[in-house]
């Protein structure tokens, strides 16, 4: 798709399960290969797309799936997505952490969505115990994904996982694919995003055009986005 | 205008060096000239949600760090110096006691941006300037083009778009005209190789190809070569498609 490489993982474990897994993928591809990924699930299962140019090869993929480090992973993943931050909004109105009426008047949405976002990424680095934190981490893995239930997936997995190269997508991953249900595992920090780029712009800028278009390549490779 | 190692200090102008965290330095005066600090950015955003003033706290001590560093005899706002001159009471107090903390170290001098408003921010920030002159350079906020012989300007917030909603400052320099990146974390900035840059860039009559991009992060700066040069090499995917997307996502600056 794309020219980039995708894995398609069909677990029939439904969704909410399936969107679990995902992230729990998408955060072990990156501590492992540095790779970000972008996700999209259904009920048949989760499709991950890499950055153009990044290639994993099978045997890595095959073994992404495992209890172990599960919750670590499963945080991880889902840090740099929406739906923490999303949660959080709701979470912290019942907390009064956010407000929605302030000095006699209410706030409008956008600003309790910036308020929100702004505040759970302070709270996050300061201190991840704070209860509307974890209300928030509790909400997001039990109630919207099913993070008992993939670990209990994982754990029942009994040998490696198959992977297949079909000629054509089947039938099962059209669901799949024309999900609406996307996130992506960007967890790659600023600075060193600055630098991957600026290394490639100067091992090239300035010689043949296929090199300029590498470093095109490049950064669109960076560039994740819901499919 | 070739890409070079990341380093330091890199110089931008005749006379002019980009730093780290976004700030340039005026070699022969030593003033340290910061661009769009949007200080009390949480209070205006907020909708009087009474939201810490984390930005200010953090944007006051980068400065203070830099001109420590780098010895700088005077501190230069260009414009934009606040988010907006309706601050209530309280962060209007904040911004002013973090100022006394930079008047207390130098010189602060601000230039008056879109943002100060009709009143140019007085009442919060003290006097301020519509332009002034330092080492041959004039020092603007840059929104309504000036056709001086060497400006210096903010407003633009220029950024290099990493991907994401992920973006790096990145200043942009030329003989004629040199562009600071904002300081304020919240703006995702201007991609200094769309086409929305080439806009807001034609007023002030500079080629691309005279223009380069040096993009910062808080412990270097990253040389990238002329921005004709990066443009084409970054923008060859909008042919397929990528540019619409990237696009998209631009902020408006100021």
């Amino acid at each position: 798709m794309d020219n980039r490489q995708t894995a398609v993982f069909h677990t029939g474990a439904g969704r909410r399960i399936n969107e679990t897994l995902a992230r729990v993928v998408g955060a072990r591809l990156h501590r492992r290969l540095r790779i970000n990924s972008s996700l999209t699930t259904d009920d048949n299962g989760f499709l991950v797309a890499l950055p153009q140019r990044t290639h994993v090869q099978d045997a890595e993929w095959a073994s992404l799936l495992h209890a172990k480090e599960f919750d670590d992973d499963l945080l991880a993943g889902l840090r740099s997505g929406w739906l923490l931050r999303q949660q959080f909004r709701y979470v912290a109105n019942t907390g009064l952490l956010v407000l929605r009426r302030a000095g006699g008047r209410s706030i409008r949405g956008g600003a309790l969505r910036w308020n929100a976002a702004k505040i759970f990424d302070r709270l996050w680095e300061a201190d991840r115990d704070f209860p509307l934190v974890r209300e928030t981490i509790r909400v997001v893995t039990r109630e919207l994904l099913d993070a008992p239930g993939a670990l209990r997936y994982l754990e029942a997995i009994d040998g490696e996982p198959r992977v297949l190269h079909p000629a054509a997508a089947t039938p099962f991953t059209f669901g799949i694919v024309t999900s609406s249900f996307g996130d992506s595992v960007v967890m790659d920090d600023r600075a060193s995003m600055v630098e991957a780029l600026h290394e490639r712009v100067l091992a090239v800028l300035g010689e043949s055009r296929a090199a300029v278009r590498f470093v095109a390549e490049a950064r669109t490779g960076a560039q994740l986005r819901l499919l | 205008m070739k890409p070079a190692r990341a380093c330091d200090t890199y110089p931008l102008a005749d006379g002019v060096l980009a730093l780290p965290g976004g700030f340039a330095l005026l070699t022969a005066s030593r003033a340290l000239i910061c661009a769009d600090a949007h200080l009390g950015y949480e209070d205006v955003m907020g909708g009087g949600a009474a939201l810490p003033l984390w930005s200010t706290t953090e944007i006051v001590a980068s400065i203070a760090l830099a001109a420590r560093r780098h010895a700088a005899r005077e501190i230069v706002f260009l414009g934009d110096a606040i988010h907006g001159a309706g601050l209530s009471e309280g962060a209007a107090r904040a911004v002013g006691a973090a100022l006394g903390v930079l008047r207390a170290q130098a010189p602060v001098t601000i230039v008056a941006g879109n943002h100060e408003g009709r009143t140019r921010g007085v009442a919060v920030l003290g006097a301020t300037v519509e332009a002034c002159d330092r080492d041959g350079w004039t020092l603007l906020h840059g929104d309504k083009p000036h056709h001086t012989a060497r400006s210096m300007i903010g407003h633009l917030h220029p950024s290099l778009h990493l991907g994401g909603d992920a973006s790096a400052q990145a200043f942009l320099g030329a003989r004629r005209l040199v562009v600071v990146p904002a300081l304020t974390p919240y703006s995702v900035g201007l991609d200094v190789t769309s086409d929305a840059c080439a806009g807001a860039l034609a007023p002030w009559g500079v080629e691309r190809r005279d223009l380069q991009v040096v993009a910062a992060t808080a412990e270097r700066v990253f040389p990238f070569g002329a921005l004709s040069a990066l443009r084409s090499a970054l923008r060859a995917p909008s042919r397929e498609g990528e540019h619409a997307q990237r696009h998209g996502r631009h902020l408006r600056p100021g």
